[in-house]
């Protein structure tokens, strides 16, 4: 079965123009090295959606993408067309504190994606 | 960046309506399930916060309301009268920095994930004791 961990690498990789994504933060020697727009990714929560028979049926899970951009947040690649189309829905999202020390604002989504086991 | 979760009373119309029709105060009633609904997601959030060298984070989660928009009643949980500094890392620690590596452990949205269920459940309690009927 594919891991959450793989959907969410290959619904990134669709991207286009491609971008750095990763499920960790890229290790760098320092900040310059980071590029101007890079994504990282995280699962947060995986609960049982379904039972039948005392046995897990379904499954949800909820990632949370962070889009990372040092022009601001007006123009992003398009996260959500790439897990959309990979079978995951909308969550909420919001900016976190723009990184003092990159200079990167960062947008962070949510999506969640409903696995039949 | 909401460190809070809210909820209201929508989808209990039913049950407010048989409080009504029974001749009760509807928005007391309601008030009083919110509030129970209230303390099962602070307990949750509470047990999910995770510890730092102050601990401030768990006595910073609080039950704000219930309060009133028109119609609607609903209540807040979550880290809302916060100092600053609380504040940040109530933040930090819910989605993470990530350019900083740190990853994000939630305990305000895997609450409201893991306690719905058991919050609309006490909300309905509530309103049977207050006089509806299923």
């Amino acid at each position: 079965m594919t891991s959450i961990f793989q959907r969410v690498n290959d619904a990134l990789a669709t991207i286009s123009p491609s971008i750095l994504s990763a499920m960790e933060v890229f290790e760098q020697a320092g900040s310059a090295s980071l590029p101007a727009q890079y994504i990282t990714y995280q699962l947060i929560d995986g609960s049982p959606a379904a039972h039948a028979d005392n046995t897990e049926t379904m499954r949800t899970y909820r990632v949370q993408v962070n889009i990372m951009s040092t022009s601001g947040l007006a123009v992003l690649p398009n996260v959500d067309g790439a897990m959309l189309s990979a079978g995951f829905t909308q969550g909420p999202e919001r900016p976190l504190p723009k990184d003092q020390d990159t200079g990167h604002y960062i947008l962070s989504k949510d999506y969640y994606y409903l696995e039949a086991l | 960046m909401a460190t809070r979760a809210r909820f209201d009373m929508k989808g209990m119309e039913q049950y407010l309506e048989a409080i009504q029709q029974a001749g009760l105060d509807i928005d007391a009633a309601a008030k009083r399930a919110l509030d129970k609904g209230a303390a099962v997601l602070q307990a949750e959030m509470n047990s999910l916060a995770p510890v730092g060298e102050t601990g401030n984070l768990k006595g910073s989660i609080v039950i704000d309301g219930p309060f009133q928009d028109g119609n609607l009643n609903y209540v807040e949980v979550g880290v809302i009268h916060a100092d600053a500094k609380t504040a940040i890392y109530a933040n930090v620690q819910e989605y993470g920095s990530p350019s900083k590596n740190i990853p994000a452990q939630s305990y305000i949205r895997l609450a409201v994930t893991r306690k719905k269920s058991a919050v609309m459940r006490a909300i309905r309690e509530s309103l049977k004791a207050e006089g509806m009927t299923d």
